[in-house]
């Protein structure tokens, strides 16, 4: 039949071509699916068909799953779209017939997740609440380890609330936050979605820019925004991540390496004349107080009126 | 990018869903809780330490609340839901709230305010001095006075208005972000010849204002946004002054010191995207981004001190830097602006050319100029003996350029077997040119010359292969594997390109919905060249090799019992050929190596031991073993410097929940802290341990059961 034949990908696009008595609306769905029905009707998706502008278009169960009517009659479940045996990226396009086409879904096409064949229903349940795990909370894991309680799970259709949906699958990084200095996203003062964009984007790791075109770290690091009259250029041209790990680390500055000395001199060595000039002479001693390049260049990052960063 | 094993729904998604209950009040149900209590808190060993690294405080505490308020028909009054959550007020350093608040047909609201409080009194941290030669050093290190120590405190806040957030065809958003920054700090100041640890009274606000609207023009999905961020820096240095880090009599020191440094800057930005879907099968997406940074500052400094060393030529009468003397007035006065506009323009394309193959193409280019200009002028009266000299400069200027092109495109294709097995293949080519440029005047020192004007610009071109595929063998078995080869930027950092080696590999097995096994491994080769144009590099050249191991294992084993465990091993060796000097030798060739050999393992459980009782119970423990034995040869020829940080830091933490009523627990629990350092990192020991007993009831409106 022509429904099933439909493929995921374009059962919203492809609405015109059914007839508008096909649909049947998602009340008649609920004698068989109570289930489903029950957890979807509270969320945004199934509250759109009391908004004015999505008046005459296809809402509720129908709009991912195609008109009804025919599936009701005959009882054939392939008369409607079914996603159990679709791929990740075939759901994922149902999901982006109505969520592409805003910023924060532009890039879901061409991000690291989509490549990997993430989808929208990897992270999302369109009608089901959020299963988080029944945790009593932790004194670190204050926030989102304990189902018992309401998050922006429950208004984004997660099917886990931040940091531990991301960690179920990025675990490597989970020792970094429970190093000495880290981000505090694990005591539940940031989530990994303040820095990246799940759904992808132009940036490297998909992360987010802050105000125009600068890193997401100059959103709340504002002091390293500059422009500087003196410009520590690598700040600007390769990123903080240049000389700090951004998630967690024991060393100091959580830069990647525990000696200054060493991680400066890694480009302050000049080699055949060219790259980063080198530190001249006796009083850059390794063996003095000097050893520290930051103890007198401390504005690294950048300074208004010294050459050198001492001020 | 991590590739990422995805759980797939399976049916007993719904049974394992926790029953949603909630309360009614009018036309709305409430789900809420409010856990409030108080931690104790006992720190043996290096309190300074604890605070730089956890900073949780004695006290009473909101340890998290979160409120949820939907209605029930999907027609609220004045809002369809509201969403409030919390973590970490009263007693901790760090405390967020956010809030949503939606009528989907007119508005939603989102609000995010935090507060950090930033403590730092550390070890100057990995001295070398202290490492390999401390009987050399001249000056003893102040072992109890760590350099750059704060205590201070960030707020931050992001309020977002969204008009008709819902509607198809157009929606309108303003936001507001202002933060605030200020407390101590101690800055370092090396002048004169001595070296000052001053107190500075750090005091910033930035705030950023925006305003956009997304729409739908036909077949164009249109993203229109202005920004207005404004940025004042009003920190001082004025509260006195302190002695130099040389204590010799006969080294600088200050008597008195001031600075003014306030700093106005402003970034005005526009962003525009349009998407389109052409023929279903063909998506756009474009991107363009004008901002431009400005910033103007002056600068006054004053200070008077004795045994000033100016060290500059002929000043004052030869021979120069005589000591003893007294400063009788030092002053530095400079004005300066700087702008940076910066122009950033993506496209990308998607062609779906069969339903089961993809073609993209990911187009970037970037523009930005840094064009600084500072005005400078100093002033120094100096005694020595009966004769006092006195000289001052100005009206010397300097003029500072970077200009930065970059273009970067990347296309990959992926095509899909089936819902099991799927590949990606790609390739991305960059090219980069970056200038760096002065002229004017050496505001280095205290005469500034001229100097020649210089330009140096840096060109390259990347280019990288990437693919992987995912696999699932079984419907309880995927597997991910991706992989990126080729040269990466770093015109500032090396001489030439680095050539890289990413692979990822992951593995999730999870045979019921009850149990989850992932396994990853993660490996980055990164390396210059042996030579660039027929120049051999070998002796400038860099390696830097990590290693990332991951294991989990989470199991549900019963409706009252479960586990989640893994263990982690990061491991890095990075070699660099550096120049440096130890002792007045040069050793233009000594090498500069790093370890990491880091072991995190965790096992966390949850236990409801009685019909009322959930025990949490929890251990872990990050271990570096750092450089192992390996011992620098600072001396040697060429000569071999070490970096690491060996050290473990483990925390076990038990919970005990008992639940009173079906609207109230009682918790009480425990964390340990203990952190423990190798000698190497520094003379003074900063290990500590730290008891954190606490008690709290947590109230329920609507428990989920």
């Amino acid at each position: 039949s022509k429904s099933s034949s439909q493929s995921a990908q374009t059962s919203q696009v492809k609405h015109a071509a059914y007839k508008a008595e096909d649909y049947v609306g998602s009340e008649a769905c609920k004698d068989c699916h109570e289930d489903q029905f029950k957890f979807f009707s509270p969320t945004s998706h199934a509250k759109l068909t009391k908004l004015g502008s999505w008046k005459d278009k296809a809402t509720g169960c129908e709009s991912c799953h195609g008109p009804g009517k025919a599936h009701i009659e005959e009882g054939d479940p392939k008369k409607m779209i079914s996603f159990k045996n679709k791929s990740s990226k075939e759901i994922s396009e149902t999901c982006l017939t109505c969520h592409s086409g805003r910023e924060e879904h532009n890039n879901f096409r061409r991000g690291e997740h989509w490549r990997n064949d993430i989808g929208c229903t990897d992270c999302h349940s369109s009608h089901s609440p959020p299963r988080g795990r029944q945790l009593a909370a932790s004194n670190v894991f204050i926030s989102s380890a304990n189902a018992q309680k309401p998050g922006f799970s429950d208004l984004r259709l997660m099917k886990n609330s931040e940091p531990q949906l991301c960690l179920s699958c990025h675990g490597e990084t989970k020792h970094q936050f429970q190093l000495p200095f880290h981000h505090k996203v694990l005591e539940g003062a940031m989530k990994c979605s303040d820095c990246h964009n799940p759904h992808g984007g132009f940036e490297l790791k998909q992360t987010r820019l802050a105000t125009g075109a600068d890193a997401a770290c100059i959103k709340c690091h504002v002091d390293k925004q500059g422009p500087f009259v003196y410009e520590h250029a690598p700040v600007k041209t390769e990123g903080c991540i240049a000389c700090h790990t951004p998630h967690g680390s024991s060393n100091p500055r959580m830069l990647i390496t525990s000696r200054v000395a060493q991680l400066c001199l890694t480009c302050h060595s000049v080699a055949h004349g060219v790259g980063a000039e080198e530190p001249a002479g006796p009083q850059h001693n390794q063996n003095a107080q000097y050893a520290n390049c930051t103890n007198c260049h401390i504005k690294i990052h950048g300074s208004r009126t010294s050459p050198v960063f001492f001020r | 990018q991590s590739p990422s094993p995805s759980p797939s729904p399976k049916k007993s998604d719904y049974s394992e869903t926790p029953v949603e209950t909630g309360e009614k009040a009018g036309d709305y149900t409430v789900i809420s809780s409010i856990e409030f209590g108080y931690r104790g808190l006992s720190v043996d060993g290096d309190l300074n330490k604890y605070q730089s690294d956890l900073n949780y405080k004695a006290g009473p505490r909101i340890f998290d609340s979160s409120f949820l308020l939907k209605s029930t028909d999907g027609k609220g009054g004045l809002f369809d839901s509201l969403l409030a959550t919390s973590t970490g007020w009263g007693a901790d350093p760090q405390g967020h709230l956010r809030v949503s608040v939606e009528q989907p047909e007119w508005y939603r609201f989102d609000a995010t305010y935090r507060r950090f409080k930033y403590f730092r009194f550390l070890n100057t941290f990995a001295n070398p001095n202290w490492v390999f030669s401390p009987a050399t050093f001249s000056v003893p290190p102040k072992s109890t006075t760590g350099e750059h120590g704060f205590n201070t405190r960030v707020k931050l806040g992001d309020f977002d208005l969204t008009l008709l957030p819902k509607n198809r065809h157009i929606r309108f958003n303003v936001g507001y972000s202002p933060e605030r920054y200020s407390g101590p700090a101690f800055i370092n100041y090396h002048v004169g010849g001595n070296e000052f640890i001053m107190l500075s009274e750090v005091r910033s606000r930035a705030n950023d204002f925006r305003v956009g609207a997304d729409g739908k023009l036909g077949p164009l999905n249109l993203s229109f946004l202005q920004g207005f961020r404004r940025f004042r820096d009003d920190t001082v240095v004025d509260l006195g002054v302190t002695p130099g880090i040389n204590l010799n009599p006969a080294a600088a020191s200050l008597t008195s010191f001031d600075r003014n440094e306030p700093a106005r800057g402003s970034v005005n930005y526009t962003r525009f995207s349009l998407q389109t879907l052409v023929a279903d099968r063909l998506d756009i997406t474009g991107r363009i981004i004008y901002s431009k940074a400005e910033q103007n500052y002056s600068f006054l400094e004053s200070f008077t001190g004795r045994n000033w060393n100016p060290r500059i030529t002929g000043f004052p009468p030869s021979p120069p830097g005589a000591t003893p003397n007294i400063l009788n007035l030092g002053q530095y006065n400079l004005t300066g602006d700087t702008e940076r506009p910066n122009w950033l323009g993506d496209l990308g394309l998607t062609f779906q050319a069969t339903n089961k193959f993809r073609l993209s193409n990911t187009f970037r280019i970037e523009t930005f100029e840094i064009n600084g200009a500072a005005l400078f002028a100093d002033f120094f009266s100096v005694t020595r003996g009966t004769r006092t000299d006195t000289i001052g400069f100005n009206n010397r200027n300097v003029n500072t350029n970077i200009d930065y092109r970059k273009i970067q495109n990347t296309i990959e294709g992926d095509y899909q077997f089936n819902k099991n097995y799927s590949v990606h293949l790609g390739y991305r080519y960059g090219r980069r040119r970056v200038t760096e440029a002065i002229s004017g005047f050496n505001l280095g020192t205290n005469a500034p010359a001229a100097i020649v004007p210089e330009s140096h610009t840096e060109e390259n071109n990347t280019h990288a292969i990437l693919g992987g595929f995912k696999a699932r063998p079984f419907n309880e078995w995927t597997l991910y594997f991706d992989a990126e080869h080729g040269t990466a930027d770093n015109v500032f950092t090396r001489i030439g390109n680095y050539n890289y080696t990413n692979i990822r590999a992951k593995s999730r097995y999870s045979p019921t919905s009850r149990v989850a096994f992932n396994l990853a491994l993660i490996t980055k080769d990164n390396a210059n060249p042996s030579e660039i144009a027929g120049v051999s590099l070998e002796d400038f050249g860099v390696s830097v090799k990590s290693r990332i191991f991951s294991s989990s294992l989470d199991w549900t084993a019963t409706s009252r019992f479960s586990i989640s465990t893994g263990y982690n091993y990061h491991w890095i060796n990075s070699k660099s050929i550096i120049d440096y000097f130890f002792n007045s030798v040069q050793h233009p060739l000594g090498n500069s190596l790093y370890f990491v050999r880091n072991n995190f393992f965790f096992v966390e459980s949850v236990a409801h031991v009685a019909p009322r009782v959930t025990l949490f119970t929890a251990y872990r423990i990050n271990k570096d073993n750092g450089q192992g034995n390996r011992i620098a040869d600072p001396t040697g020829n060429p000569g071999t410097l070490i970096a690491s940080y060996p050290m473990s830091f483990q925390s076990p933490e038990a919970r005990l929940a008992i639940k009173l009523h079906h609207r109230l627990d009682w918790n009480v629990g425990y964390q340990y802290y203990n952190y423990n350092e190798s000698p190497i990192v520094g003379p003074r020991p900063q290990n500590y341990h730290a008891h954190l007993p606490y008690t709290s009831l947590r109230i329920y409106f609507g428990r989920r059961e």
